[in-house]
């Protein structure tokens, strides 16, 4: 999962008081080396309206399929599972929509006590002798509140981490990528939740779409004052009304995309295709 | 006893082992990744509980089930127990047992915990101690249960002559369990398969309950429902599965991906409501380790009263009284390791070399959460037939408690005694034996 992108204007801008529409649409494909069959799938790839951001709209396919299931997960997010059976070689996922942004920044969280799993860390942020060096380094000092700690932390970050794509994978844990230096927005929020979690801070990871086009991109947002905020490491900014979030969890491994058991013999190639634009009539006609 | 003696039944302890064995009464264990079958080796002195004790416990039992039951729907959905900060979050958070995948889930009839094996001793004080509680797939009920029958058939006049209560009955209570949470269609036994270490019950216990024995091919999601195929490929709706497949095997779609003895999507029919897992995912929250020690505590925030039962005397270095008691008392204590089950992870202060004992230290104080400590209760001894005449040994007692319309204590329950002399672990997967548990009925 990657997702930077370098000419998208990403300053936050106070008060946020013009809506944006956006167009987004999200694809898919895994392509398999030889027919698969009895393909029992997982996909977690549809947004959500809350505070933040108010889904107009939006349109999911999936195929091929027998049957689909929609359900809510334990994080709160939509997927849908569904299973095919008879052989296949390509599985395609769509979803297309529009997104209002850019009412609020933050979104309400429930009781504090009730937080509690997001505080805790998980195998892939777990503090090595690196992540507990930089929080050494970063945490120890300031009476500055969570959000501002938590923003110190992404600051702190970028002056010592690069973007690197390729560089890592989905197993790498933040404390590996740490101590290489570089990788993508998935290491960059690990090592940012890693941090926030050995300062106390209950955070959780996001995935979601950033204007422009790329693959999927990954967030922190971080526990203040009984709500959550969006900071988008990868990019040193807070989260502005150009994200559309998707899910969110412990870690990436809450939030996949994708996941599928099937029958056969086959090596799969996965890609995947974000377009977010933002719609220049102010979308009063879809509503 | 005295009467007893005059009674054939233990004479007979040879014949009762021989067709154990061969009904296949065997469970399986893993050492150096092989497979092995063990017989489970059956002494024919029953454990024999009066009626009055028998009625003290099932009261203590079934009060602590009961809190322990409202204590996971608590941690599930609004954790006032936390809130109210009578366990720590991080005991929760922490745990391995937690599974953030079950956060909010309403399981039918908002029952976890089905069936509870809890692990108890009998002090030389005559007082009994809760050891452990498995809210997980306990097992162990089949054994008494067909030790019994055997025991009938060996012995008859042995239960003509004392009154002792049908354990048999287990199957029905089960049974009734499971319908109780059913969500309409089919209750099912669902086995890893022959390779589990107790599949000799998985089958004994579907035999008696006249239900299908199914494992992970014999079931299929479809339309967020499950179905239950046979062999003629006519599908049929399940309601109930009582899952003898742990959490992390369950379903490759929600634990582990690696799993090929689980359903797709079971968890996630599960969670709509459409089928009663028995027991609920997630136990084992409550079953940990570091958990036991507020056991005590939920009784007394869920039901407002007062343990009835005792926990072992134990220790939380977690604490910082509590560890400086651990370091003083080191050597008078038994060490746990809360992420260990079986007997493994079990050390006691007085049997470690110096260089094992600091070792032990430097650990229990850079992972204090990870460990508890208990006094070591100087249990009861019971009777063992070896070589012709009776020896003592360490026993122990799981009590099965059923969990349905009503929360009901079996009246039976699996004695499991050390073979060796100086061990106090009865674990089977340590090389124990079983007795039968009777309780009279006057």
């Amino acid at each position: 999962m990657t997702g930077r992108l370098r000419r998208v204007r990403v300053r936050y801008r106070k008060g946020m008081d013009t809506l944006k529409t956006l167009r987004f649409r999200y694809d898919l494909k895994i392509e398999f080396s030889a027919p698969v069959t009895h393909h029992s799938f997982t996909v977690k790839c549809v947004a959500q309206s809350d505070e933040r951001q108010q889904i107009l709209r939006q349109d999911v396919r999936i195929l091929p399929k027998e049957f689909l299931s929609q359900n809510q997960d334990s994080f709160g997010n939509s997927y849908i599972f569904g299973r095919t059976d008879p052989e296949h070689d390509l599985f395609h996922v769509t979803a297309e929509g529009l997104a209002r942004t850019g009412a609020v920044e933050s979104t309400a969280a429930g009781e504090g006590y009730q937080q509690g799993m997001y505080l805790a860390q998980t195998p892939l942020t777990w503090p090595g002798p690196n992540l507990r060096h930089l929080f050494d380094v970063l945490g120890r000092y300031g009476r500055d509140d969570t959000l501002e700690r938590s923003l110190r932390f992404q600051m702190g970050l970028r002056e010592r981490f690069s973007y690197e794509k390729g560089s890592t994978g989905i197993g790498t844990t933040a404390e590996e990528a740490l101590a290489q230096g570089h990788g993508v927005c998935q290491d960059y929020s690990h090592i940012l939740l890693s941090l926030c979690r050995q300062a106390g801070i209950p955070c959780r990871y996001v995935v979601g779409m950033l204007i422009g086009e790329g693959a999927s991109h990954a967030w922190v947002e971080v526990l203040h004052q009984g709500r959550w905020y969006g900071l988008d490491p990868t990019n040193a900014v807070r989260v502005t009304d150009s994200h559309i979030k998707i899910s969110h969890g412990r870690d990436y491994n809450d939030c996949l995309i994708n996941q599928g058991v099937f029958t056969g013999s086959a090596a799969q190639k996965q890609s995947v295709s974000v377009q977010v634009y933002e719609e220049q009539e102010k979308g009063s006609d879809v509503i | 006893m005295d009467m007893m003696e005059s009674l054939d039944l233990f004479e007979r302890t040879d014949v009762v082992n021989s067709l154990l064995a061969r009904y296949g009464v065997k469970f399986g264990i893993y050492k150096n990744n092989t497979f092995h079958e063990q017989l489970f080796p059956f002494d024919a002195i029953p454990r024999i509980l009066s009626v009055q004790e028998f009625e003290y416990l099932e009261k203590g039992l079934r009060q602590r089930v009961d809190a322990l039951n409202l204590f996971l729907w608590d941690i599930y959905n609004k954790k006032h127990i936390l809130r109210d900060k009578v366990i720590p979050e991080e005991f929760i958070y922490a745990s391995s047992g937690y599974l953030a995948q079950c956060e909010g889930i309403q399981p039918p009839k908002a029952i976890y915990s089905h069936i509870s094996g809890i692990d108890l001793v009998q002090g030389k004080d005559s007082e009994w101690y809760i050891l452990e509680d498995n809210l997980r797939v306990p097992s162990g009920a089949s054994y008494p249960m067909i030790a019994r029958e055997l025991c009938r058939r060996s012995s008859p006049r042995t239960f003509q002559a004392i009154s002792v209560a049908d354990n048999r009955a287990y199957a029905d209570l089960l049974k009734r369990t499971l319908e109780h949470v059913n969500t309409g269609g089919l209750t099912v036994v669902y086995t890893p398969g022959r390779y589990n270490a107790a599949y000799f019950e998985h089958s004994y216990l579907a035999e008696k309950m006249r239900v299908p024995l199914v494992t992970c091919s014999d079931l299929e999601v479809e339309n967020d429902r499950l179905y239950f195929k046979d062999y003629s490929g006519k599908k049929e709706q399940v309601g109930a599965v009582y899952r003898r497949v742990s959490d992390d095997f369950l379903d490759p779609m929600n634990f582990r991906q690696d799993s090929l003895i689980g359903v797709p999507h079971i968890f996630d029919v599960y969670r709509k409501g459409n089928v009663a897992l028995v027991n609920a995912p997630g136990n084992g929250v409550a079953d940990d380790k570091g958990i036991y020690y507020f056991v005590p505590k939920m009784i007394e925030y869920y039901l407002e009263q007062e343990p009835i039962l005792h926990n072992a005397p134990t220790y939380l270095p977690y604490y910082r009284q509590d560890m400086e008691y651990v370091l003083e008392h080191f050597d008078s204590l038994v060490l746990k390791d809360v992420a260990e089950a079986g007997g493994y992870g079990v050390t006691f202060g007085s049997s470690m070399t110096a260089g094992q004992k600091e070792e032990f230290l430097r650990l229990i104080k850079s992972e204090p959460r990870r460990f508890i400590a208990q006094e070591v209760i100087d249990f009861c001894d019971l009777p063992i037939l070896e070589k012709g005449g009776k020896v003592d040994r360490k026993a122990d007692l799981r009590a099965f408690v059923l969990s349905g319309e009503e929360t009901v204590v079996w009246k039976s329950g699996l004695t499991r005694f050390s073979r060796n002399p100086d061990s106090f672990i009865v674990n089977s997967s340590q090389g124990g034996g079983f007795k039968d548990t009777w309780v009279l009925n006057q």
